[in-house]
Parts: C-alpha cells; sequence; structure tokens
C-alpha cells in the first residue's frame, strides 16, 4: 500500500533540519521506500509504499518511529508520545460521568473496542493547520468532526468512527454479521448490497448504521445539527474486513489498515488525541466514562537470541553494542548477557517480530545494507536430474535447429477456450478449468498447442505469406494430472514438408528408427499419421481441415518432447566406412495401400545382405518412387548378380515380383 | 639450342599480355604432344649415360617452371562477362527464423549461473497450494491466496496439499528442490512459466520468472549480494550497481527488494539536464529477494539452526527489458503472437 504525508506533520514527532529530499533518500534505504516527493506551498509531501507486514509505519508516527532509528540523535529528535502516557489514569478522568450508550460486540469481530460520548459540540470548519495538511495529503476537508477523525488516523495509524449519537436509536449499537442479503446506505450516499458474513452495526431499531471497519451508514453520520457524538475506536476481525472491502471493491484507507492487522495499544493514545482535539476544536466535552472492550490485553513479546547466530546470518561482525543502539533506537528493549541477548519487542510490532530472523533484519538494514560486502556463495558441485538437463540441452538445440530453418518461434498462454477445444473435436470436461477466470479465452488448460499455432496463424493473416512455425511448451491434463512437454510446428506446406521437418529433427537427434502408420485423428484431414519411434506413438503429422482463403492447406505435428529427448542419442556409434566397391540399384515401385515406403524400407534392411544404405531419389506424384540401394561387403568386391539376387529376394518378399524383370 | 635458350624464349613471350586462348596455344606449343619439351627428351637419347641424367634434370626442371608460370599466368586472366550481372540483386530468399525473445533470455541466464555451479531445474506450473503457499509461510488466509490474485483449478482438493492452482511464481520450487536433494547444499536456479490474473499493458496472465536458490551452512546476506552482483554485472554490464532496500515477503526473512543502477542516467537520475524518464532517481527495480525464511527451511527438511540461505525471482520479460533498453509499451505483444514483433529476434 502507498500512503502520502506531509513532512511538517511529521516534524511534530521527529524534529530535523534535514531536507525533505535527504530525508527520503536516507530513509528509503532504511525502511520505508519514499517513493515520490511534491512541493506543497511550504511543506512537502511523501507518497510512501508501505509494506503489508509494516502497516505500524502507515502513519506520521510510524514513520517518525522509523526516522528515529535511521538517523542519529544530532541530526533529529524523536517525541515518543507513549513515553509518559498513562492511559488509566487518563480513563479515570471520565469517571463519575455515567454510560449513555450501549454497545454489544461479537467476540470473534474486534479485538478492541473504545467509545466515548462527547456533547455539545458545534459542526463547522476545521482549523487551518488540520485543513491544510489534510489538503497537502489528498484529503477532502468536510467539517471539524470529520477532519479530527480523518486527522487521527494519518497521525497515528489508527481509524476510528464518530457517530452521531442521537441519530443511533435508543442509543444502542449491536454488532453482527449478515445473514441474508441486505443494502445499506453509506456516508457517501451510495448503497451496496452485503452479503452473509458481512459485520455490522445494528442500532436500536435494528437499522444498519455502520459498515465496519470499511464506512459509516449514511443513518447515523454527523450532520451540521449534530451536537451529541460517540467516539469509536475499533481494531476489527482482519479477515472479515479485507473480504467485505474486496468483494464490495471499497477500498477506504480504513479498511485498508484493518486489513494488514493493526496493534490494539496505539488505540488509547487514539482516544486521547480525538478528545484533546474535539474539546480544542469542535467545542464538546465528554459526556460519558470511557468504554473500553479488551478482551486480551498485549504482553510483550521476549526474543531470546545468541550473539553469534545474528553476526553469522549478517555477515559482518557488527558489535554487541551497536546492535543495542539500533535495536533500542527501533522501540526495542535490550538486556545483553555476555552473547545472550533477550529483546523486548515494543507493541506496535507486535504482528511482524517473533525470531531470530526478524533482529537480523532490523539490524542489518539499520546498519545499512550498501555497507554490507558482496561475496560469491562458496562453489559447489550439486547433481543435477540428468534427464531434466538432457532435455534443456536438446530443447535449445531444436529451438536454434528450427530457426536456422526458417521458422518463428512463438509463445502463447498456456490457457484456451470453448470454442477452440470444441472446434477441434474435444470434450471440455476432461480439461482443467481455471474455477475464476479472467476472460472466456482464457479458461482451460491446453491439451495441445497446435490450436493456438493455427490461432497465430488467422491472427497474422496478410502480414506473412508463409508460415513457418512452432512453439515448445507444456500441456496439461486432468486424468491423470500430469504436464507434458510438446514441440509443435505448424506450416502453410503440405504434409510431406511437413514430415521432412519431423525426420531432420529425428535425424539430427540421431533417431533412424521412426516411422510414419494413417491415424484418425478427427481433427486432421486425410493425409494423417501417427509418428513411431521404436514402436511407440510420441505423436501425429497431418493436414488440418480449417484453411484460409490465402492459405489453402496447413499442416502440423505435435510431438510429446520429453519422449523425443529420452531417444535422441547424442553420437552415434559410427558405421564403418565401405572398403571394397558400393553397387548402386535403382527400382521403381508404385505404392500401394498395402505396399508403403516404410514396408519396402523395413524388408529391405532386415531379409536382404551386404545392403548399406538405401534413398529416395524421386518421387512421382507422391505413389510412384525410385529407390537406390547402396551394397557393399567388409570382406570382398560384391557382382552384380549377388545384388541382382537380393532385390529379387526383396520384390518376392514384398510380393510384387511380377511387376519386375531384371 | 641450349635449354637456357629456350628458356629465355618463353619469358618473351610470356612478357606480352596474353589472351586466355593464347596462352592455351602456348601451353600446347610448350607442352603438347608434339611441344618443345617433348622434342627436348627425344634429344636425349644420343647423349651418355651420365649425361642423360644431368640434361635430363634440367628439362623437367624447365617442365615444372614452365608449367609454374602458365598456372600463375591462368590464374591472373580475367574472365570477360558473358551476361549481364548485378552481384547486389538479392535474387533468391531464404527465410529468416526468429527464437522468442523469452528463449534467448533463458539461454543467457541458465549460461550465467550455470558459470558458478547452480543446476537449472524445471518444475510444475499446475502446483499445489502447498509448494506454491503454505510450505512458504503464507496463510491459508493471506491475500495472494485470494481467486483474485491467484488462478485456481477445478479439481478436487487434496487433504494434504489443498487446492490445484497454476503457480503464481517460480518459489513453489524451493521446497520441491530442498526435498529432491534431501539435505543442503542447494544451488538452483529454476526457470519456469507463472500466472497470475492481470491482464493490462504491464501484466500479461502468463509470465517467466527465474528462481535462485542457494542453501548451506553459514550462508549469509553477503552472499545474497554478490551472488546477485554477479549476476548484474554479467548479464546488463560491468558498470551496473545494485542496491538492497528493506521489503516483504512471508518467504524470506529478512526480505529485500533489488535495485540496479540505470544504463540511461548512469545512476544520477539526471539525463540532458532533465529528470530521467527511464527510472526513479537513478534506480531500477529489478526484483525481490531474501534470506530463506526459517519456516520455509523446515519445510524442506532443513535445520534452520544450521543452516541458511538464500533466495531471490526476478521476472524475465523484466530483466529483458531492462537490458535491451527496448521501450515496449505494451508487454501483452510478447504473447501475442504477432510475427512482426517476434520475427525482429
Amino acid at each position: 500500500m502507498n500512503i502520502k504525508l506531509s513532512y511538517n506533520w511529521i516534524q511534530d514527532y521527529f524534529k530535523t533540519d534535514l531536507s525533505a529530499q535527504d530525508f527520503a533518500d536516507r530513509l528509503s534505504l532504511v525502511g520505508p521506500s519514499i517513493e515520490r516527493i511534491e512541493k506543497f506551498s511550504d511543506d512537502f509531501v511523501f507518497d510512501i509504499e508501505i509494506t503489508p507486514n509494516r502497516v505500524d509505519m502507515a502513519c506520521v508516527l510510524g514513520i517518525a518511529q522509523e526516522a528515529n532509528a535511521a538517523f542519529s540523535s544530532s541530526e533529529g529528535k524523536f517525541f515518543n508520545p507513549f513515553a509518559k502516557f498513562n492511559y488509566s489514569k487518563f480513563k479515570q478522568g471520565f469517571s463519575g460521568l455515567g454510560q449513555n450508550f450501549e454497545i454489544s460486540l461479537l467476540s470473534d469481530g474486534a479485538t478492541r473496542y473504545i467509545a466515548v460520548a462527547f456533547s455539545g459540540v458545534r459542526v463547522g470548519p476545521s482549523p487551518d493547520f488540520i485543513a491544510k495538511r489534510l489538503t497537502a495529503v489528498g484529503i477532502k476537508t468536510i467539517n471539524n468532526i470529520v477532519d479530527i477523525s480523518n486527522y487521527v488516523m494519518l497521525e497515528l495509524g489508527q481509524p476510528n468512527h464518530i457517530f452521531d449519537l442521537n441519530r443511533i436509536a435508543k442509543a444502542e449499537l449491536k454488532m453482527k454479521r449478515i445473514e441474508k442479503p441486505e443494502k445499506i446506505t453509506l456516508l457517501d450516499n451510495r448503497t451496496v448490497r452485503l452479503e452473509k458474513g458481512d459485520l455490522v452495526f445494528i442500532d436500536g431499531d435494528k437499522r444498519l448504521v455502520d459498515l465496519c471497519g470499511i464506512m459509516g451508514g449514511s443513518l447515523s453520520s454527523v450532520v451540521d445539527q449534530t451536537e451529541t457524538i460517540l467516539i469509536t475506536v475499533p481494531v476489527y476481525d482482519k479477515l472479515s474486513i479485507r473480504r467485505t472491502s474486496m468483494r464490495l471493491g471499497i477500498r477506504t484507507d480504513a479498511a485498508v489498515l484493518f486489513e494488514k492487522g493493526i496493534d490494539e495499544e496505539r488505540s488509547e493514545w487514539a482516544v486521547k488525541l480525538l478528545c484533546d482535539l474535539l474539546s480544542k476544536y469542535a467545542g464538546g466535552r465528554p459526556a460519558s466514562e470511557i468504554w473500553d472492550f479488551y478482551p486480551e490485553p498485549y504482553k510483550p513479546i521476549k526474543i531470546k537470541s545468541d550473539y553469534q547466530r545474528i553476526v553469522e546470518l549478517i555477515g559482518v561482525k557488527i558489535s554487541r553494542d551497536q546492535i543495542k543502539t539500533i535495536l533500542e533506537r527501533l522501540g526495542f528493549a535490550v538486556e545483553i548477557d555476555s552473547d545472550k541477548f533477550v529483546i523486548t519487542v515494543p507493541f506496535y510490532r507486535k504482528n511482524d517480530i517473533a525470531t531470530v530472523q526478524d533482529i537480523v533484519e532490523e539490524t542489518a538494514r539499520v546498519y545499512g545494507y550498501h555497507k554490507l560486502p558482496s561475496r560469491l556463495s562458496p562453489f559447489v558441485l550439486v547433481k543435477a536430474d540428468e534427464k531434466i538437463e538432457k532435455v534443456f540441452e536438446y530443447q535449445s538445440r531444436v529451438k536454434h535447429l528450427l530457426a536456422d530453418l526458417g521458422f518463428n518461434e512463438v509463445m502463447n498462454y498456456s490457457m484456451t477456450d470453448e470454442q477452440t477445444i470444441k472446434k477441434f473435436r474435444e470434450d471440455v470436461n476432461n480439461y482443467l478449468k481455471i474455477t475464476v477466470p479472467i476472460s472466456k479465452r482464457l479458461e482451460y488448460m491446453r491439451q495441445y498447442l497446435f490450436p493456438s499455432l493455427f490461432d497465430n496463424a488467422v491472427a497474422n493473416q496478410g502480414f506473412v505469406d508463409e508460415f513457418k512455425l512452432f512453439e515448445l511448451a507444456k500441456v496439461y491434463f486432468k486424468k491423470p494430472l500430469v504436464e507434458e512437454l510438446r514441440l509443435s510446428i505448424l506450416t502453410s506446406a503440405d504434409y510431406y514438408y511437413q514430415q521432412a521437418v519431423v525426420r531432420h529433427i529425428f535425424e539430427s537427434f540421431n533417431i533412424y528408427d521412426y516411422d510414419f502408420v494413417q491415424s484418425q485423428y478427427s481433427f486432421l484431414a486425410s493425409r494423417q499419421a501417427d509418428i513411431i519411434v521404436k514402436n511407440k506413438v510420441i505423436g501425429f503429422c497431418g493436414e488440418l481441415k480449417e484453411s484460409l482463403p490465402d492459405t489453402k492447406v496447413f499442416s502440423v505435428s505435435e510431438v510429446n518432447f520429453e519422449a523425443l529427448v529420452e531417444l535422441a542419442v547424442k553420437i552415434k556409434a559410427v558405421k564403418p566406412l565401405p572398403k571394397y566397391a558400393v553397387i548402386k540399384f535403382d527400382l521403381n515401385f508404385e505404392l500401394t495401400d498395402n505396399l508403403k515406403f516404410s514396408d519396402i524400407k523395413t524388408t529391405a534392411f532386415k531379409h536382404l545382405k551386404n545392403l548399406y544404405d538405401l534413398e529416395v531419389v524421386d518421387v512421382y506424384k507422391n505413389k510412384r518412387l525410385t529407390i537406390r540401394f547402396f551394397f557393399t561387403s567388409f570382406d570382398k568386391n560384391l557382382t552384380e548378380e549377388f545384388v541382382k539376387k537380393q532385390m529379387r529376394k526383396l520384390v518376392d518378399l514384398l510380393g510384387v515380383s511380377d511387376k519386375f524383370n531384371f | 639450342m641450349d635449354i637456357s635458350d629456350y628458356k629465355q624464349r618463353f619469358d618473351q613471350r610470356i612478357k606480352q599480355k596474353l589472351s586466355k586462348s593464347e596462352l592455351e596455344a602456348l601451353k600446347v606449343e610448350y607442352l603438347g604432344r608434339k611441344g618443345i619439351i617433348r622434342q627436348l627428351f627425344s634429344t636425349l637419347a644420343g647423349l651418355s649415360s651420365l649425361d642423360k641424367k644431368k640434361v635430363g634434370q634440367q628439362i623437367n626442371e624447365f617442365k615444372f617452371y614452365i608449367e609454374q608460370k602458365l598456372s600463375e599466368l591462368n590464374s591472373k586472366l580475367v574472365e570477360p562477362t558473358q551476361e549481364f550481372f548485378d552481384p547486389s540483386l538479392p535474387k533468391i530468399k531464404i527465410k529468416k527464423g526468429s527464437l522468442h525473445p523469452i528463449t534467448y533470455a533463458v539461454e543467457e541466464i541458465s549460461s550465467i549461473f550455470s558459470k558458478i555451479s547452480f543446476v537449472r531445474m524445471s518444475y510444475n506450473e499446475v502446483e499445489w497450494e502447498f509448494y506454491s503457499f503454505s510450505a512458504l509461510n503464507i496463510p491459508a488466509d493471506h491475500p495472494a491466496r485470494d481467486d483474485v490474485e491467484t488462478f485456481f483449478l477445478d479439481y478436487p482438493e487434496d487433504k494434504k496439499y489443498g487446492h490445484l492452482i497454476l503457480s503464481p511464481h517460480t518459489s513453489s520450487g524451493q521446497v520441491r528442490e530442498m526435498l529432491r536433494l534431501k539435505q543442503p547444499p542447494v544451488r538452483m536456479i529454476n526457470i519456469a512459466k507463472c500466472y497470475r490474473p492481470n491482464w493490462d499493458t504491464t501484466h500479461t496472465p502468463m509470465f517467466h520468472q527465474f528462481e535462485g536458490l542457494c542453501i548451506d551452512k553459514g550462508i549469509n546476506i553477503t552472499h545474497l549480494k554478490g551472488t546477485i552482483d554477479y549476476f548484474v554485472k554479467q548479464y546488463f554490464g560491468e558498470n551496473r550497481q545494485i542496491r538492497l532496500r528493506p521489503y516483504d515477503f512471508r518467504f524470506t526473512e529478512p526480505s529485500f527488494e533489488i535495485d540496479i543502477s540505470c544504463a540511461v542516467c548512469s545512476g544520477t537520475g539526471i539525463y540532458n539536464e532533465e529528470k530521467c524518464r527511464v527510472c526513479k532517481s537513478g534506480w531500477l527495480e529489478l526484483g525481490g529477494s531474501g534470506m530463506v525464511h526459517p519456516y520455509v527451511l523446515r519445510s524442506g527438511g532443513i535445520d534452520p539452526d544450521i543452516y541458511s540461505g538464500w533466495a531471490f525471482g526476478f521476472g524475465i520479460e523484466r530483466v529483458f527489458l531492462m537490458k535491451e533498453g527496448l521501450q515496449v509499451d505494451d508487454l501483452r505483444v510478447f504473447y501475442s503472437g504477432d510475427l512482426r514483433f517476434l520475427s525482429e529476434f
């Protein structure tokens, strides 16, 4: 969260001659980060980032407390309001005034609640210094009562609410949680719908008068005629406030402070300040005793810590005295017995300090992170997961290989939409679904990459005339729950080009034992195949049914990349070079449903003696082809008659000997 | 005629500028089947065996001399152009491919950390609440665990691990890596996709992070500072500085925000006598880091009284843009699949 505060105001608690810029720069390195400084007449306004654990410093006092640690005593003087303040004595000052209101609370709704009535107030304009300071930090002045309430919140970080006591029916406030949806009209006149669990106050006529911790209701708000008020200083249950505030989208300063969890002690000083300012600037006087609900009073937290451990974790030997001074200036009490430290945590840090690591942070940041040396972490050998390492290596190789072939790598969102899933004839119920998607376009986790690549082609129509895209990413399955790394390729060329790219990848990974077998995927056109490596289907390849006006054919492939990498071989066993003459023999085949290229290849390698290699040298109409066979022996020169015999054996085995005559 | 006379004559002949065909004719005249060299050899028959050897050697030397000269001249010949030729004409197009900018960044980051013995790992993106939150000291009521901050998946809740989510950060790999190794030392760099429900010009619902994790005996803040300083100098350049600012993360204690000095204004905050537009008074935010919280070490089965460690998690899109000084107005372009953008890389 960010908060705006005035530098003059901070000076009330930390008196210093430092320039606003110096103050901001140096404080930012030690504690709260002052992100911007703006001049406002004779004042400066700081825009300060407050981390969620340090809501205690989201106020003038909190920044002054930090400044006290960040700067030396010669640079500034800190005024600690709690040092001499005696709350019970202050409270006694109200005794005998009786009680003219009734409050009942829920035990899980608030951890502290202080209330006191004031009568004889006159609503009017605020004094100049209050109006000016509020205006400086961007808060609109309304009237003296409302302004004082806001002023105290900014000064002490303690939200509070002031009711018109006469507008609360029967002077009764009862805290409750909403059961059935109900409407409330807030101070700013907007009406919102409350839902089950929301924390509210109702009055003696059961009317909703306050939306706890977020905003007061208009029914009980201070108006021009107000004379009697009820000052309330609550500490609400942070979760209830957050839930309601987030759901309604009403992010008041009070709500933001409450939901971060403020301490219950500062409310005492807040009540005093409210009483002082109201009697001074609104002419009121106390009309009741101080009513204080505080079932579990604060007990100081003590941390025992070892000096050696503190300096070991910081990495620099800061002296015991220096640590003590730093902690004391931050408000901690420190007792040292040789290496043993007993550190008492100030009440305003009770929610964020608990361990020796917290003490390390407090010490090191005030000492100055910039003073710490830089050291590389000591070198050690940690064993990598070999399988994952291999995947990373080949991932990089395949990406560069495809880019070198003219492909563009794309990265798409891992989520897809229902329409796409249905377009490719899949059942959405088998897909992992995001419960609260930010867009219908990103609702389901992808199980295929190629539909995204097709979307990319659609989106880029007209910009490019040739598509060569690829993506390497995970897909996510529900049953069973697994992630799979996939490589998908899309081209605006036909099946044979796609298949050639896939083969090229395989062969550059030294995988030769592959096959393409006719498949039946409903999202692909008739030219499609399962990609088989070592008898395992690891993907598919085919032409899409979809096309675009400028691109008639799209072919895609998608393979399980991890399965592929597992089969990849870095350096294959070297094939011995032929010693004797290599005899080539060309043969023309006509492919049929019963005679596929892969049949010829498999049969040839399995049954022919001295076959060294074969390659396709010519293809006509995807059906007729010339295959060149290479024969050689490592013992002697082969005769042409021997080769012919082998070839006759091949055509016999393939059952096509009637078509040949050699 | 003596061989030296022949040589003199030959030298005379080649002093003139000869065309390709003249050179060819000269070759035939000297080295051809009926050429001078052959003729010279034929004179050997009448000589004594001693002279034969001597003269034969001279003829051979002369022959070698001719061959060398002719080949020199031949290589110096410039062939006249036969047809119109414009060497600058780009007649054939070889399509240039491209890698996604994130790929370049990932490769560079991995290599920088592998030099200092950090192991690259990869963990699930569809993750349990336990690893992304509970194990990292982020309690069930923490705002980060709201469905407005994290994507939850429609899947049965697990008794031990909670709901299934899309990991909002790479930190979920911290405890997984501790459990994989069973005991320190840990030196990990985890690079992965992360997901959060924000979609505007500065946020994409999917983005990349890299996470560094180092756990050992005696690890302290100075090691975190030194390692990040090393990375920054390798990735961004020798002259870049870092600073640590106090921050708050649930899974580190102390926690820091890391800033690096701005390259545009050299860390001064002033550029061309005006306020630098790229940075905040000389510094740019790099990301979050800190000393691993004792709770997190315990989640990973590591005793925080014996071991300590540091961790950081930075956004890859961010460091990539910061390094290249690229002005990308809309971060969504990374995942738009716009080929006009992608083919620039």
